[in-house]
């Protein structure tokens, strides 16, 4: 007994749907079996839909079997109404109507997947590949590369415009219970009106809107999630974006970079040391260079003192409006080089940093030794592995330098202590985030932490 | 043993190689320094596990609570005023001493306004932090400054211009009578324990402090004192020590550092110096203004949810420090330091005796 009219769900959709142009309203028939199908052509695989479901419908000999097959297959997910329907209608969903009932198949389309290469951290050894644009091919990266059975993966979905998946990653067996729950509780009280990537959820999950230092950590590598799940952290992925989002996070994470996992003890430590060296350099030296000058010239050995004031000679302005004046002209070279097209943007490192250069240095607007230390930061602060540490200790080091203007060099050990403070001061999900950790912390009766 | 502890303990020690104590025991030269040094190296660590034993009872808990829970108002009350202006005057004289000692020796064009100024606002936001975030900034600061301080000062002891001809005819001093001065000014050094009254609600003292602890200590504290007293005299003999008024300090500047960039040691001395001396600025004010928030909480002053009365007394602890810093000349502030540390046996008195009280109160 078949109908001639397509079922009134399917007629009010397609009124729903009106003016757009990929509605697919598509009545199957073959003697008296009829079937109706209903989707939007631009997200849903029509190769598949033609394998799974067309193909089959008229090789089956009844409904009845064509209905036991829909239901056996694996892409069926659970029927849903109203406007939950027609959400999964855009996301590539596949609506049957076979004698009244209604089946939902996921047949989506994703163009996405493709599996890039690492470009923001990139290593000499390890994967070369990152992460892809679609969910679920990065749930399998990681899948495939964390075979533990305790690896959860937990689905939730935002409830702003744009509806994204997002996925809460964590292994059972080290994950703290604490945080997790934090984590959850903060991701169902975000109240963002759109979250298109990773980067936004990092920033909304972040805490307040004015905070400096990141408490997650934004990564394209598969090996650093792996690394991080392994290590009890949970991991938010979100669809549409080729990045992952790691927390909680202390301030250490930012130091490690995976390459330093694929090298011998010595050469790690050696680079280790490296970074924190260049962190120290690029946070402390302009500001240094400020005490130096102006307050205490004293304190260098004479004949470095004398070069220092050799080399000012002629320089019409204080030292700290020199510092600023230089490390402004760099971050502006900075910001330009990464805005600038692949093609230009060398002729801008040629122009800023070898023409002005000498050119300021020659016109006495500023003095050798400031040239030689704006280019030690510049280089140092690009030490750091992880990109949003670097923007956050840059801007620290204006901080500094206006606390050393302010009072001198009792103003520079004192702005680097208040520095230290505010770190150790700062959590991330409720973990302290600077702190020293020594080995065996568990066994050792520390500092509890119920108190907090 | 819980690590912060020791911490507390050698944060003291290194604040005070430097800055009174030395100038105090120099003082006292030749009126029985030596056996004073000895009884304080044996009282103090035995102070401390009387202390950290009798906090062992109350596990969790800081004092004001203990108190609170076991006592009645008109005991605990001047008890912890007490204790809060105690703690606020020790973290005055180094902030005073540390002032005055950059001042002289450092930047001595700046004004003091400014230098005092440069340490209270920084200092302010450290009184404010969370109690965990204190213990985690001290454990990084002397993780960092430690091992510099323990070069500069085999630095100091390996120059040849050190005399140990010098620190014998000062040895020889040995039999005459101790002073009460020296004696607590030696034992200061061991001040450090007291700061559990707040932070003994984040410790866990799972063992006794027992003599292994104890031994260890007392050794930290004669080589503390050793090195306070003898080296200066070391470098600048033997008589004229009493009128220095930082014999540490200008000792350090007879050591050159020959392929430094900065070639005078006394620079990086006094610049690691004062790192360990804000932690302990910080430590002790920290302290005072929990004590100082357990004794008032004015309700009224309340902004968006917020009990403004921290703010408040951080004000307060401020202006009190600019006020005094610029008034107070290097006699006077010797002055006060001695007055402080000849009171301190009342000071161990009143605490040990009311944790005593409080335990007994507990058990009943």
């Amino acid at each position: 007994m078949a109908k001639s009219n397509p079922p009134t769900l399917m007629d009010e959709l397609s009124k729903k749907f009106e003016p757009s142009s990929d509605i697919m309203l598509k009545p199957l028939q073959i003697g008296d079996n009829k079937v109706y199908l209903f989707y939007l052509k631009t997200v849903v695989d029509g190769n598949k839909l033609h394998t799974i479901v067309i193909k089959p419908f008229f090789e089956m000999k009844s409904n009845e079997s064509f209905q036991s097959y829909i239901e056996s297959l694996p892409e069926q997910v659970e029927m849903t109404s109203g406007e939950e329907l027609q959400i999964k209608l855009t996301k590539g969903a596949v609506l049957v109507s076979i004698e009244d009932r209604f089946y939902l198949l996921d047949i989506k389309l994703v163009n996405s997947d493709a599996v890039q290469q690492t470009l923001i951290e990139p290593t000499v050894y390890g994967p070369q590949l990152a992460l892809s644009e679609d969910l679920d091919t990065n749930l399998n990266i990681i899948r495939q590369r964390y075979h533990a059975p305790t690896l959860m993966i937990e689905m939730h979905d935002m409830k702003e415009k744009s509806r994204p998946q997002v996925s809460i990653m964590y292994d059972e067996k080290t994950v703290k219970k604490s945080v997790l729950r934090n984590i959850k509780k903060k991701l169902n009280s975000l109240e963002a009106p759109l979250i298109q990537s990773a980067g936004d959820l990092q920033l909304q999950l972040n805490g307040s809107k004015v905070s400096l230092f990141p408490t997650l950590i934004l990564t394209e590598r598969p090996d650093r999630i792996t690394y991080n799940l392994a290590a009890g952290k949970v991991v938010l992925m979100i669809d549409g974006s080729p990045q992952a989002v790691i927390a909680p996070i202390v301030f250490f994470d930012f130091m490690v970079s995976m390459e330093d996992s694929y090298h011998t003890f010595w050469i790690t430590t050696f680079t280790l040391v490296l970074r924190y060296l260049g962190l120290v350099i690029c946070l402390v030296l302009p500001a240094m260079y400020v005490a130096v000058t102006s307050y205490t010239p004293d304190v260098l050995r004479t004949e470095l003192a004398l070069t220092v004031a050799g080399s000012r000679l002629g320089v019409p302005y204080p030292s700290f409006v020199e510092v600023i004046f230089m490390l402004l002209f760099m971050e502006f070279l900075i910001e330009a080089s990464m805005r600038l097209p692949k093609a230009i943007s060398a002729t801008a490192t040629t122009v800023g940093g070898l023409i002005l250069g000498t050119a300021a240095t020659e016109a006495a607007l500023t003095s050798n030794i400031m040239i030689i230390i704006v280019s030690a930061v510049a280089i140092t602060s690009f030490v750091i592995p992880i990109s949003e540490m670097s923007f956050a200790i840059r801007i620290c080091r204006y901080l500094l330098i206006f606390y050393t203007t302010l009072f001198g060099t009792i103003g520079l050990i004192l702005g680097a202590l208040g520095l230290l403070m505010f770190l150790t001061n700062k959590r991330s999900f409720g973990e302290p985030y600077l702190k020293m950790y020594w080995k065996g912390e568990k066994k050792e009766i520390g500092v509890t932490t119920k108190n907090e | 043993m819980n690590r912060y502890l020791y911490y507390f303990i050698i944060v003291t020690m290194v604040t005070n190689i430097i800055a009174s104590v030395p100038r105090i025991l120099m003082g006292e030269s030749k009126n029985g320094v030596i056996l004073s040094m000895v009884i304080a190296v044996i009282v103090g660590p035995i102070l401390v596990s009387v202390l950290v034993n009798l906090f062992r009872h109350f596990p969790n808990m800081s004092l004001p609570e203990i108190l609170k829970k076991s006592t009645s108002k008109w005991f605990y009350y001047p008890v912890l005023l007490y204790f809060a202006i105690s703690w606020y005057l020790a973290g005055l004289i180094t902030l005073v001493t540390y002032v005055l000692l950059f001042n002289t020796f450092i930047s001595s064009e700046t004004s003091i306004v400014i230098t005092t100024l440069a340490f209270l606002i920084i200092i302010s936001f450290g009184m404010l932090m969370k109690e965990k975030s204190v213990l985690y900034t001290t454990e990084i600061v002397l993780v960092m400054f430690l091992p510099i301080i323990f070069f500069l000062i085999m630095k100091v002891y390996t120059d040849p211009r050190l005399e140990w001809d010098y620190i014998k005819v000062a040895a020889t001093h040995i039999q005459e009578l101790p002073s009460y001065n020296a004696i607590s000014a030696a034992a200061f050094i061991f001040i450090g324990v007291v700061n559990l009254s707040i932070f003994n609600k984040y410790m866990n003292f799972n063992k006794k402090f027992g003599l292994k602890h104890m031994l260890l200590l007392a050794l930290a504290g004669v080589f503390t004192l050793f090195t306070t007293y003898f080296v200066p005299i070391g470098f600048n003999g033997f008589e004229q020590i009493e009128n220095f008024t930082f014999p540490w300090v200008t000792t350090s500047d007879a050591v050159r550092l020959k392929f430094g960039i900065i070639e005078r040691l006394i620079f990086i001395f006094l610049i690691v110096f004062l790192g360990v001396a804000f932690i302990s600025l910080l430590i002790h004010w920290h302290v005072s203004l929990k004590l100082f928030e357990s004794i008032v909480q004015i309700k009224r002053l309340k902004w968006k949810e917020i009990n403004l009365t921290s703010y408040v007394l951080v004000i307060i602890f401020g202006v009190i420090g600019i006020l005094v810093t610029r008034q107070i000349s290097e006699y006077e502030l010797l002055k006060l330091t001695l007055f402080f540390y000849n009171i301190l046996p009342i000071f161990y008195g009143i605490l040990i005796g009311s944790l005593l009280i409080a335990k007994r109160r507990l058990k009943t």
